[in-house]
């Protein structure tokens, strides 16, 4: 008699506190922060709205690390606190959900939307698996290059996403079992590819752009599309080279019918059937978006091209609201509208010039320190932290140990946003893992053992760059 | 998947205690499957004389899952019998319906450590009496910690894996 339930004979207790834990730590911890917030013992020196916003902060973190309520409902919740116990005016609050980077993010949703309802991303897709994917490693090599080229302008998990079914007829097409070596390194590819690519432009994860909406709010200053790239995509690509060297390697002695995939590849491509005007003109927007976003930024700003841009493809039909809407992710918007309000209310109550002259300026960081300090502790918070969270609850105290040490907040940005985007530990530390993951040609054990040396040899390349090509930059 | 369905459409409109009528299965998984529907609780139903020592074992399985004093064994009646099945903590239901018997159960030590205490015993009394507010709240609080722990309790194995970050 085979069931798909089961009897947990535990004690009730036991099961009543795994059932509702989450339950009672929230009302601890609420319990905790009414406590705190009414609390008037503060330390000396700190204004009591910068004590407020601080302990609205550890709330916020806390809810953020153990994801006990949606990340999204957290922020917003935020906002309301932030309301309630007037650490800013109200209207100050909620007009931080009007940020620019929060409409940048809305716009990249809508044109990620675009580009895969035109058909555009899947018919690149076979394109390159069929031009490239002839031998095992020429192969893994298109997959793990083409993720990170598309994770480029997608966001890394729509990438990861859209390619996941077609590796999977590519896998069940080789009569690949769950121990095979080209199975597994296909998804790794899969994964590595588009977690490396989603670091090096503003589309490919809404952290950076929101790293950067937080910059704009703190110092006013800000970071555009291209001098992103440029920072960011040397380092990310010098990893790149690394695993790709070793995904050769690895898949060079692995053997398959590949007759099989170029008839697989080539069916694929005739269900797509000829190029649509749809593709085209989903090709020509991306393209001039693109080009507005490096040429045009200083006179019309990323986010109002990326608004333009999304109008584009309903007033040229390339997509249609209805699809546009499934691909936008309120959650992140309202997370990002809330994180960014939190991240000023601390600079502008003052609580991070109190724990800075208080605390970090005792400390006495070198540079280098600095470095080492910051991008190890955002690689490794986000592993068990959305790297959205990392950001928000990292950014705004380094942003003022970067000033403090008379070094360019925009530093700041860069070591916590980078860092935060290499997640490759676990299937939960980042959406394209947990993709690649349900494949089933992955194994939890091996894919620490790898993520860690893989997040090590990021840490150390990123830190490299930082403290020589950043310097020549002139990023500090 | 039916039986669970439609126990589940009775606890929502209604607040009754729903007991299975049941012979007596040949494997504890079955009755941990009517565990598993959300059953209150169980009637073994038989016309044998006597229980095989199986039998016995199996209805002492059910007591283990189903909350005290909810597990019913049909009985002949005879003392010896059902002082058997009480010191299992299996509630006896006499077969023919005798006033001396029903209140020789419930006069035994047994029945009152196991009873649910409420106004009227399911399957021993059979005359409808009124409830009083205070009798519907302790049978509303009664029902709502069988259904708790009946909830805690039935775990989807699909579920297990998703909690597991699998």
């Amino acid at each position: 008699m085979k069931s798909s339930v089961y009897i947990d004979r535990r004690s009730l207790i036991t099961l009543f506190l795994l059932e509702y834990k989450n339950a009672i730590l929230l009302l601890l911890s609420f319990i905790i922060f009414i406590l705190s917030i009414s609390n008037r013992d503060i330390p000396h020196g700190m204004p009591v709205q910068a004590y407020e916003s601080l302990v609205i902060f550890l709330f916020a973190v806390f809810l953020w690390v153990t994801n006990i309520i949606p990340l999204a409902i957290t922020s917003l919740m935020v906002m309301g606190l932030l309301a309630t116990f007037k650490v800013l005016p109200e209207n100050e609050i909620f007009s931080f959900f009007g940020n620019k980077s929060v409409f940048f993010i809305i716009g990249a949703f809508i044109i990620s939307a675009g580009i895969s309802g035109s058909g555009l991303s899947k018919r690149i897709s076979y394109y390159i698996l069929s031009k490239f994917g002839d031998k095992p490693h020429k192969l893994v090599l298109a997959i793990f290059f083409l993720s990170a080229a598309m994770a480029h302008i997608m966001p890394e998990h729509a990438v990861a996403a859209m390619l996941f079914p077609i590796l999977m007829s590519v896998s069940k097409r080789l009569d690949l079992k769950s121990g095979s070596i080209l199975g597994k390194y296909i998804f790794y590819a899969l994964a590595w590819g588009t977690v490396l690519g989603g670091v090096v432009t503003f589309l490919g994860g809404a952290r950076n752009p929101l790293a950067v909406g937080i910059l704009e709010q703190s110092t006013g200053r800000s970071i555009g599309f291209l001098e992103w790239m440029i920072t960011v995509g040397p380092p990310i690509y010098l990893v790149m080279i690394f695993v790709a060297i070793y995904f050769a390697r690895k898949v060079r002695l692995s053997t398959g019918d590949m007759q099989k995939l170029t008839d697989l590849f080539s069916e694929g491509g005739q269900r797509i059937g000829k190029v649509q005007m749809k593709e085209i003109k989903a090709l020509l927007i991306l393209v001039g978006t693109i080009y507005m976003w490096i040429f045009e930024n200083a006179s019309i700003g990323i986010a109002n091209v990326a608004l333009i841009s999304a109008a584009l493809f309903f007033v040229l039909n390339v997509t249609k609201w209805e699809d546009a809407k499934r691909e936008i992710n309120w959650g992140a918007i309202f997370m990002y509208g809330g994180a960014i309000a939190l991240g000023t209310a601390l600079e502008k109550t003052g609580l991070l010039d109190f724990i800075n002259s208080n605390y970090i300026a005792d400390m006495n960081f070198t540079t280098l320190s600095f470095i080492i300090i910051v991008a190890s502790i955002s690689v490794i918070l986000t592993e068990g932290v959305s790297n959205a969270a990392v950001v928000i609850i990292l950014l705004p105290v380094v942003m003022q140990t970067a000033v403090s040490m008379n070094l360019s907040p925009v530093l700041a940005v860069y070591l916590v946003a980078v860092p935060s985007g290499l997640a490759f530990m676990f299937p939960m530390s980042s959406p394209p893992n947990a993709i690649a993951y349900s494949s089933g040609f992955i194994s939890m054990g091996e894919t620490v053992i790898k993520g860690i040396v893989l997040s090590v040899l990021c840490l150390v390349v990123v830190i490299a760059f930082a403290l020589t090509y950043w310097r020549v930059l002139g990023v500090y | 998947m039916a039986r669970k369905r439609a126990v589940d459409s009775i606890k929502k409109y209604f607040d009754i205690f729903i007991i299975l009528k049941s012979g007596i299965p040949g494997h504890r998984r079955r009755v941990e499957e009517y565990f598993s529907y959300g059953m209150h609780g169980i009637y073994f139903k038989t016309d044998a004389i006597d229980y095989s020592g199986e039998q016995l074992k199996i209805m002492n399985f059910a007591t283990e899952l189903f909350f005290r004093g909810w597990v019913f064994a049909g009985t002949q009646n005879n003392k010896t019998k059902i002082k058997q099945l009480l010191s299992q903590k299996i509630i006896p239901v006499p077969s023919e319906s005798d006033p001396k018997i029903i209140a020789y159960i419930k006069s035994s030590q047994s029945f009152k450590e196991i009873s649910p205490r409420l106004k009227t015993v399911p399957l021993l009394d059979r005359a409808q009496c009124d409830y009083s507010l205070a009798d519907r709240i302790r049978m509303k609080m009664l029902l709502e910690t069988m259904n708790l722990r009946q909830k805690l309790m039935v775990k989807n194995v699909d579920d297990s894996f998703g909690s597991s970050g699998l």
